[in-house]
């Protein structure tokens, strides 16, 4: 292996690698510490990055792997880097969320996911910028200010995970973890030409997740090819006791054996009723070459009809916001975060006062919106409908699937990553960017997004899969097929 | 649609958030324009079930055992507050 640089490498390739000994963990951690250090300030895809600290925290974890190593011990991620977003706790780490509120919290425990991966080898490669509690669709909501796309500065990175897609995008990191609790590790996936997997709900265990809608947060891997999304899925998917949402998975098959499975006999739905206003033409284009691929790979295309989906983003809008509002009711100035400069005399003057200095103002909407869609006299007419609305949405997936067809694809996003302060100014055009991701969300299925080509100005479109609850396996599989068949190897330039 | 600037300030209140003249504006304008949208579903949903529960669609609920753990953190999560006294969290008096 001697030669190769480990930024080029898959997560795959560099765990083989130093489990066998031919490369030194330390070293991978040293090139993508220097990597980082580069073009993080550029990008701005990291919170309080500090070279020196993150190395020193590293120390441990590479002492736990050569020991592996000596001891002939495998570890599926071993010296893989990761980057975690910033709403996953951390021993040690500020989690700040990408709010002021939360810039001074540190972490005084491991989310499962995060012992996960330190167990299977994987070195943690700092922070990533994301919207304020994952609230937004382009990473312009950070306290800490915007990521930058790595294929056109001036574009956003999308979100809520945006840091974290930037990150692997521009070779900083191998892999990242992202949360989605409306599409924000997909559509960041797609924007900066990457692959993003949103889980089951239940599938991947959210204890130490921050949580902003509690019935549609799920961590998700994002990375740069099918196979590493699959290790790294297969190994945060186990059950945990202490996040009661999650399932039991022990006798799910692995998703990695899965994924050399020819794809023939798979059949893939497509709803025409999705692909009309709005879409841009490139990404329409791009889209259904992408299902040429498929037919080449034996799949068949079937239509199929989803009524209510034109109806998940007022429904997302309002249930989001309502557990929103009940979920950061907990940020009160007293337990954490920070307290008002010069609070009232009250104590409902001082959460007031922490709170409006504290939070950025989507956050404050959302909030307000969620209060407005729960308060007396309009629950009926919002919260009600929208549950109704939800169940509907989920009766349509089921139907698909019942019909006979195994995944659905759509474009991630109607178009490709949008310029920076273009939409900013009206909430509901930002909104209608998660147009076709947030049913994933509303039904709890899984859903996928790989890159499949670029527009004309040069900037990724990302294809979206979707498929039955605890199916992941079927959807990384026509990932991993795709790209086998078109080998899109384009990354941006430096 | 704007929503009157009342309802802004009494939303504002439930959730505890003050707000300045400016945000009151720029809120009136933009939750007007987002509920608007969200009336695309007033009048859907109707052919659900009398009997249909959104608490039981599907959804299963593994149980642990109910054992009494130390977790070690009152130290760490002290850290991160803003104001201490010994091991309790420092709050404005509320009784006289």
């Amino acid at each position: 292996m001697a030669g190769i640089d480990p930024i080029q490498m898959s997560a795959c390739a560099i765990a083989s690698a130093v489990n066998e000994g031919s490369i030194k963990a330390a070293d991978v951690v040293s090139s993508f510490l220097q990597r980082t250090e580069d073009l993080h300030r550029e990008l701005n895809t990291h919170v309080f990055w500090d070279k020196e600290a993150v190395q020193n925290e590293t120390e441990k974890q590479l002492d736990y792997i050569e020991a592996a190593r000596r001891a002939q011990k495998y570890l599926p991620l071993a010296g893989v880097p990761i980057a975690i977003k910033d709403n996953i706790m951390a021993e040690g780490s500020i989690v700040s969320c990408g709010s002021k509120f939360l810039q001074n919290h540190r972490a005084a425990f491991d989310a499962t996911v995060i012992k996960q991966l330190k167990q299977a080898g994987a070195v943690l490669m700092g922070r990533t910028n994301m919207d304020e509690f994952g609230m937004g669709s382009s990473n312009e909501n950070s306290a800490f200010g915007p990521v930058r796309n790595p294929w056109n500065r001036s574009h956003v990175s999308g979100g809520s995970s945006g840091g974290s897609a930037a990150a692997v995008a521009a070779g900083m990191t191998t892999l990242a973890l992202g949360s989605d609790t409306g599409g924000s590790v997909r559509q960041p996936a797609s924007f900066c030409g990457v692959l993003g997997l949103k889980p089951s709900y239940g599938a991947v265990s959210r204890y130490g997740l921050v949580a902003y809608a509690s019935s549609f947060d799920q961590i998700g891997p994002i990375g740069t090819n099918a196979r590493d999304l699959a290790r790294t899925f297969d190994l945060l998917r186990t059950h945990d006791p202490l996040d009661s949402t999650s399932v039991d998975t022990s006798a799910f098959e692995k998703t990695e054996i899965q994924l050399e499975r020819p794809l023939k006999g798979l059949t893939i739905g497509i709803a025409d009723e999705l692909l009309q206003e709005g879409l841009d033409e490139d990404v329409k284009k791009s889209f259904f070459e992408s299902l040429e691929v498929y037919k080449e790979l034996g799949c068949t295309i079937k239509k199929i009809t989803l009524p209510n989906l034109r109806h998940s983003i007022p429904t997302y809008y309002i249930l989001a916001t309502a557990e929103a509002s009940s979920n950061l009711a907990r940020f009160d100035g007293i337990r954490f975060g920070v307290r008002a400069s010069k609070p009232g005399a009250s104590l409902k003057d001082l959460y007031a006062q922490s709170r409006s200095e504290g939070f950025g103002r989507e956050v404050k909407q959302r909030i307000m919106l969620g209060t407005y869609v729960l308060s007396s006299g309009y629950y009926d007419a919002y919260y009600a409908k929208a549950n109704r609305m939800r169940e509907l949405i989920r009766r349509d997936f089921a139907a698909a699937f019942e019909y006979g067809v195994d995944l659905i694809a759509t474009p991630t996003a109607p178009t490709t990553a949008f310029v920076l302060g273009q939409k900013t100014d009206n909430s509901l055009s930002m909104y209608l960017m998660d147009i076709y991701t947030i049913a994933a969300n509303l039904s709890g299925i899984p859903a996928l997004s790989l890159p499949i080509g670029l527009d004309r100005k040069g900037l990724p479109i990302g294809l979206q899969l979707m498929g039955k609850t605890h199916h992941e396996g079927e959807l990384l599989r026509s990932a991993y097929q795709y790209e086998q068949y078109k080998r899109w190897t384009e990354r941006p330039k430096f | 649609m704007i929503i009157d600037r009342e309802t802004v300030e009494k939303v504002a209140r439930l959730a505890h958030i003050q707000l300045s003249e400016d945000d009151i504006g720029y809120y009136q304008r933009e939750l007007g324009s987002i509920l608007d949208y969200m009336q695309q579903i007033q009048t859907a949903g109707e052919e659900l079930p009398a009997d249909w529960r959104a608490d039981t669609a599907g959804v299963s609920c593994p149980e642990r055992d109910d054992e009494a753990k130390h977790s070690h953190v009152i130290e760490r999560v002290l850290q991160s507050a803003p104001k201490v006294v010994g091991t309790a969290f420092q709050v404005p008096r509320i009784i006289e």
